[in-house]
């Protein structure tokens, strides 16, 4: 029996082990194997599989006649790049714009379309750089976020849409986009004269925080390692590694399938973040914005005393850092949220309709050495009255740390009622420990 | 290799049925083994229903689209497969077994020749045996991954009926496909 003859259910079935790759040449060996492996069927379990499409559309959105067309349209547009990593880059915008478009709508509207290659050598030819491979292809995919909105207090819904998002503490407010492609070009030269650094040199700024707050986001195309400024960037140039070098590879090798670059982790580990729930939306008067402070555990604390519960965990500050200082070399941000069941505050049996904090106690740890332990009135200046069943009160504050690794934990103390009638006998209520934990990955 | 059916053996532990090939051949096997052919078990199956007194060796088969040298290899890989109602193996027999099933797996391939591989997807199709076809299927994938379209034609024995224009055209259209070809 030669492959001619073998009946068409077996030919297919045949030609449904193969690749895409190998489809596409047995197609060539001759025309009776043509139309078997032109079945649409099989090109459409490709496109599925590859490019997660359950529609023929072609990489600039058009649909095509047919799947076998599509795919052939998608090789034909990334040709340039190893097809395994295309897959790759592809599917990390796809889960991204997945959960904005579940979560976060008003931001998925900002992602702009992919930039065209000859954009791409435009920018690299102004910037005199050569971009890694990875980070080529996520430009393709899609070219940053469209930023209306001036920069501004963060007050406005304009510039807290950043994909990356941030936090706030005090008057401190960070909200992170990824920029345009041409946002880079226009944005590294000027930055990189003000920190003081060579003209020749290959580090562009890709993302920043949209707000008087400032951070920046550094990719040197050399090494294809992503840079965070501390608060010596414009004094000293320094910087944090904002993903492990270790993973860092191939990032200007077009052979093999290896090469990932900072962009494409840094990218990924975030998409991971936002699809287990570590990092969510949170909503402040009014406006939503992804929020950076962890809310599962480890990171995320909780503990309920009497009815009152207490989440709390932290985030490191890179733009506060400050690698000089052995004091004080990192800051992280941390924030706590407080809330009462829905049936009161049960002391004893005894239940109480509402319980007003009054002081605070802390005891920070930097590695497993005390570095502060102190009782305090309020909180930020508030004595928060929790209510049963009500949204959580949730305040940030910080603390300046000596060390990458650390802890916090402490107490609240409240009393039941209110703190102008109180109602009995103040009670502690428990802050679970949290860490203070340099990360492997900065955002 | 094959077996005439004769008088039933007294009490054998498993029931054994009786298959015939193309070329008039008998082939006695086991019941567990037969019954991973599914058209020969709903042949059974519909069998047992009709004449329960015909049950086991008296009642033959008829595979008339199946070749004596492809059944012999088929049944031969079926015996190798795990049986369902086998004892469960501790895991030590269990690794052991697997080394074992790799290594005929291996032996069987290297000396098919193209056309025996194809009647075996093809007799595996018509038996309906999901391991024998995905396995063959699976061979004759890994086989001709990555190799070029001369590589192809000749293993399967296919003349090339293209203009050379039209195969140019089609090898540039899908440029893609040709890279990274192993040589021949």
């Amino acid at each position: 029996m030669d492959l001619e003859t073998v009946g068409g259910l077996v030919l297919h079935t045949i030609l449904s082990n193969l690749t895409p790759k190998d489809t596409a040449i047995a197609a060539c060996v001759s025309n009776k194997l043509k139309s078997s492996a032109s079945e649409d069927i099989l090109w459409s379990k490709f496109c599925s599989q590859e490019l997660d499409l359950n529609e023929p559309i072609d990489p600039l959105g058009n649909p095509t006649p047919s799947f076998k067309a599509c795919y052939q349209a998608w090789r034909e547009a990334f040709s340039m790049y190893p097809w395994p990593l295309v897959m790759r880059v592809k599917k990390c915008w796809g889960r991204l714009k997945n959960w904005l478009s579940i979560n976060f709508p008003e931001a998925e509207a900002t992602l702009r379309k992919g930039v065209s290659e000859v954009e791409i050598q435009e920018s690299e030819r102004i910037l005199k750089v050569k971009l890694p491979l990875p980070t080529r292809i996520l430009y393709r995919f899609c070219d940053g976020q469209e930023i209306n909105a001036k920069k501004s207090s963060g007050s406005a819904g304009g510039s807290l849409l950043g994909l990356i998002g941030g936090y706030s503490y005090y008057s401190h407010l960070v909200n992170v986009f990824l920029l345009p492609l041409n946002e880079v070009v226009s944005n590294t030269k000027p930055i990189i004269r003000q920190i003081g650094f060579s003209s020749r040199s290959k580090y562009i700024v890709v993302a920043f925080s949209h707000t008087e707050t400032e951070k920046f986001f550094f990719l040197n195309c050399t090494t294809g390692q992503l840079h965070v400024g501390t608060v010596n960037l414009a004094t000293e140039g320094e910087m944090i590694p904002c993903v492990p070098n270790a993973l860092i590879s191939s990032v200007h090798d077009s052979n093999g399938d290896q090469q990932q670059d900072a962009m494409l982790l840094w990218l990924e580990e975030h998409a991971r973040r936002l699809e287990n729930g570590m990092i969510k939306l949170r909503e402040e008067r009014g406006t939503r914005s992804i929020s950076l402070f962890p809310e599962e555990p480890p990171f995320c604390s909780t503990a309920i005393t009497n009815g009152v519960k207490v989440r709390a965990s932290a985030v490191f500050v890179p733009e506060i850092a400050d690698l000089q200082n052995e004091n004080a070399k990192y800051t992280f941000s941390y924030s706590i949220r407080m809330s009462l069941q829905r049936e009161g505050c049960v002391i004893n049996g005894i239940p109480f309709s509402s319980c007003q904090l009054n002081w605070r106690h802390w005891i920070i740890r930097a590695n497993d050495h005390v570095e502060s332990d102190f009782n305090a009135e309020a909180v930020i200046g508030k004595y928060p009255l929790l209510l049963p069943g009500e949204r959580e009160f949730v305040y940030e504050s910080c603390t300046p740390l000596p060390t990458s690794l650390g802890s916090i934990e402490g107490s609240f103390t409240f009393v039941p009622g209110r703190l102008a009638d109180p109602k009995g006998a103040p009670f502690e209520v428990e802050v679970a420990r949290f860490p203070l934990q340099l990360p492997d990955y900065i955002f | 290799m094959s077996n005439t059916s004769e008088n039933p053996k007294p009490s054998s532990s498993s029931a054994k049925m009786t298959l015939k090939t193309s070329d008039n051949e008998l082939f006695e096997v086991e019941e567990a083994v037969a019954m991973k052919f599914c058209t020969v078990k709903q042949y059974f199956e519909d069998e047992k229903d009709s004449d329960v007194a015909a049950r086991g060796s008296t009642t033959v088969i008829p595979l008339p689209n199946v070749h004596s040298a492809v059944l012999a290899t088929l049944i031969s890989y079926g015996k190798k497969l795990p049986q369902s109602n086998a004892v469960a193996d501790n895991h030590e027999e269990e690794e052991t077994k697997k080394k074992e099933r790799k290594k005929y797996e291996q032996g069987l391939l290297k000396n098919l020749m193209p056309g025996e591989l194809l009647d075996l997807i093809s007799a595996a199709n018509y038996l309906d045996f999901k391991e024998g076809l995905e396995f063959f299927n699976q061979a004759l994938a890994d086989h001709i991954q990555n190799k070029s379209v001369e590589y192809v034609r000749k293993f399967f024995g296919i003349k090339n009926d293209y203009e050379p224009h039209e195969e140019e055209k089609y090898r540039e259209e899908y440029a893609w496909a040709f890279e990274g070809v192993d040589e021949d």
